[in-house]
Order: structure tokens, then sequence, then C-alpha cells
């Protein structure tokens, strides 16, 4: 960097890597630049390496823009504060927000509160930097996690999984069919598992599966 | 690089942008100038986070270890606190020369690296000798693929099949594939993305569909899927990114 040993050429060099990934990633370059950018990291692991952090990088930044800046606009929303002052719009606006609030009453959602869902285990929800190319129970389970059924049983029931692992990946399927109302794939996907050969706390958790599903018929 | 003397373009964007928001904020009042400072300022701030992103890593190899999550704070916060100097004109780089703009940008991530590692006791500042050297993130791995030249044939063609295989998923799809797996993207950032603006859920259903389908085309080519070998990201970014949208493009400056 400008601040230390600027006469080095190696430093230098490692400088023009860096400037030029950057160049890169915010698209200053032109198609030909770029294409003899990608030449050179063809050749260069290291250098390659660089550009994809930086492109990275930028793909990251412009899915969070400017950190606040919502919240900025709101601070200097000098519109939004004209628009209250005015007392008949105010009136027009409660009577929204009431007809809201009363449609809401009327068509909220049913309380899932007879849902059974398996307890998380912190590990198998935390997402990791590096995911697996095949890791897509994880995924299933993380969307379990939120209540999104029909997301989690897709994923659940394609994803690869071998062993113990495929063991818990049925039995949160299960859970996710019996939860959608699937009872007779959720009964299924539970004769997979066998529970014998479950530890605690899973075998709890596919038997009181299994016990919901027989209330069930 | 095969051309070191070139000069860096970021700084003489960096200085349009900073010029035509000043220009922008002053004339402020309709609604239309409001939303060109928004995004001026976004471009602005991008620019900082990236030239903070490459700064920040360098500097810390050199000086010490900083965890991603540590790294992450600081160019975030080092980004916000540049912008807001920019926007009272406490640091105005219109009038600098471009190599000030780079120095001082470099010097506020080196600052930053050494208050970080100085308030966790890691300052660990290596002779000079070992300052040149920028570390690729996965050099462990790159110097295995480089050892064996079978495996750097294996390599070239694992990566073409991938290719082909890449090519065949929608657009979106491969960008979304692309930003898992090359950039390594947590779903919540991905869905959040300007080109892709999807709920998570959908987001890993869509990831999920991509790497079975991916999957199976490698199979179909006699391949299994493992890590990815050097030049993997050169030989896909063209497919994928698709980034010749430029941000002068995106945002109609050009």
């Amino acid at each position: 960097m400008a601040d230390s040993h600027p006469e080095s050429h190696s430093e230098s060099h490692t400088e023009t890597m860096l400037d030029r990934a950057v160049d890169f990633s915010l698209g200053l370059l032109s198609d030909a630049e770029q294409r003899e950018l990608l030449e050179e990291a063809r050749s260069d692991p290291e250098f390659e390496a660089i550009l994809q952090e930086q492109c990275a990088a930028r793909e990251s930044g412009r899915a969070t823009g400017v950190p606040g800046a919502n919240q900025q606009e709101a601070r200097s929303g000098h519109s939004r504060r004209r628009f209250l002052a005015r007392p008949r719009r105010i009136a027009a606006m409660a009577a929204l927000v009431a007809a809201s609030v009363a449609l809401l009453l009327v068509f909220r959602p049913q309380p899932d509160a007879d849902l059974y869902w398996l307890p998380m285990d912190g590990a198998l929800t935390t997402p990791r930097a590096a995911e697996s190319l095949q890791d897509d129970w994880r995924a299933g389970v993380q969307l379990y996690a939120t209540h999104e059924l029909d997301a989690a049983i897709e994923v659940l029931e394609n994803a690869d999984a071998q062993g113990a692992t495929a063991q818990l990946r049925d039995i949160y399927l299960a859970s996710a069919l019996l939860n959608d109302g699937r009872t007779a794939e959720a009964a299924e996907v539970l004769r997979r598992v066998d529970l014998a050969s479950l530890p605690h706390p899973w075998r709890g958790y596919a038997q009181e599966i299994q016990r919901r599903l027989a209330d069930e018929h | 690089m095969q051309r070191p003397s070139a000069a860096p373009r970021w700084p003489s964007r960096l200085q349009e942008l900073v010029q035509e928001l000043h220009g922008t904020a002053e004339a402020a009042g309709a609604p239309t100038r409001g939303g060109r400072v928004s995004t001026l300022r976004g471009d602005i701030w991008l620019i900082l986070h990236s030239t903070l992103t490459a700064y920040t890593r360098f500097h810390a190899r050199r000086l010490g270890p900083l965890s991603d999550s540590d790294l992450a704070d600081l160019v975030s916060e080092k980004s916000l606190d540049l912008l807001a100097r920019i926007d009272t004109q406490q640091w105005d780089p219109i009038d600098e020369a471009e190599g000030r703009v780079r120095a001082f940008v470099s010097t506020v991530a080196r600052n930053g690296v050494v208050d970080n590692l100085r308030a966790n006791s890691r300052l660990t500042e290596l002779p000079d000798t070992e300052l040149t050297t920028v570390q690729p993130l996965h050099s462990s791995k790159d110097r295995e693929h480089e050892r064996h030249a079978s495996d750097a044939l294996e390599a070239s063609e694992f990566v073409a099949c991938l290719s082909t295989c890449v090519e065949s998923l929608t657009p979106r799809a491969r960008k979304l594939w692309f930003f898992r797996v090359l950039y390594e993207m947590p779903s919540l950032l991905i869905a959040r993305h300007p080109d892709i603006q999807m709920n998570v859920g959908s987001v890993d259903v869509a990831l999920q569909r991509c790497r079975q389908s991916i999957n199976e085309c490698m199979q179909t080519k006699g391949m299994r899927l493992r890590a990815l070998p050097p030049g993997t990201f050169a030989a896909l970014w063209e497919a994928c990114a698709q980034q010749r949208n430029t941000l002068a493009e995106e945002e109609g400056l050009g």
C-alpha cells in the first residue's frame, strides 16, 4: 500500500492485483479487459482467489445495500410529516387501519397450537459458511425450523442422506408431512425409521409423531 | 499481472460519483433529486465497501488474523464512516490525486485492522519480507492441486464438465448457484440480492434443485461433485455472474 514500502516491486504487484480485482468486481473494466483478467486468473490461483473474494464482497454489498439507509430516509421524511399534519387525512388513515384490523380478525390464519414441531438442535440449524454441495437436508431442516412446510418437504424429500443422517432427515420429513395434513405420507416415511436404534432424544420425537399419527386415524 | 503500471479505475469512479452527489445534494428538494442522492450514496458505499474489503484483507494477512465476522464488521463500519465523511465533506476525494485517494482508503483499512488486533491483543506484525505475499483463501487446496500434474488435468476436465452442466441451468438459477457455491453467500443474503428478490425458502428450494440438476448432469459425464478446483471461478464467471451490467450501466450513469 502507499503507506508502506512503495518501492517494493512485489508489494506493488500485490497492490495492482488488488486494484485490478476491485475494478473487475465493480464492473469498471471493458469486456476485453475482463477476459484478459480471467485468463490471468486461470493460470494464477492466487489471483483467482483474490478476484473471487472481491466479486463475493461486491455481491454481498449489493445485497445488503447501505446499512441504515432506510432509517435515514425515514428520518428525513418531511413529506410524511406534512401528510400526517392534515386532520382529514389522519381520519382517513384511522379508518383504513380500523378496516384492516377488522379484516385481519376475520381472516386471521388458524393457530397451529395443535401441531407438534420437533425441537431444534442448534448444530442442525446453524448455517455454515462453506456449505457442502450435497447438504440439502440441512437446508430442509432450516426451512422446517421456520415452519415453511412446502419448501421443507420438497427439500427434505429430495435430500441425499445416508445412515443416521437419513434417519434424522426422515424424522423431520415425517413431522413436516404430518403438520401439512399429509398423514399417509408421513406414516410411510416414518416406517423407514428404525425407532429401536434411535438415540435419545430422537426416539422420543419419532414416537410422538407416531402417537399423533395414530390419533389421526 | 502483465500490466503492473495500469492505473486503477475505482478512485476516478469514486471521484465522479462524489462530485455528482455533492452537485445533486446542493440542488436537492425535488423527489427525483432525493432518489438520485440515495442511488449515488449506494454506489459510493459499494466502491468503499469493495476497496476496504480488499485492503482490510491485505493488511490483516500482514498484521494478524481477523475472523470473517470481525473483518465484515470492520469493513462495514469503515465504509459507513467514510460515507459519512463524504456526506459532511470532511473528506472530499474530488480534488485529491487518485493515488492519494487510494492511499487514504488503504490507511483507513490498515488502522482499522491495527485497532482491532490491538483490542484483541493479536497484533503480530510480520517481517517486511513477508509483506508482499497475499495468501489465497484456499491456499492449501491450491498447492495440493498444483503438486500433481495429473490432478491438474483431472481438474481441468472437471471444470469443463461443470461448466457445461451449469450452463444448462436457467440464468437466474445459475446466478443463485454461483452466489452460494462460489461466493458462499448465505440464503438470506441471496434472497435480498437485487438480481434475485426471492424469499429465503424459495432460495433454498431453488438451490436444492440446482444441486440436484448439476449432480445428475455430472453423473451422466462420469464425474462426481467434489471440492471445486482452482480455475472454476474464472471458467464459470462469464456464464454465471453476468456482471457486464456495470455500475454505470445499472444506474444509467454511462
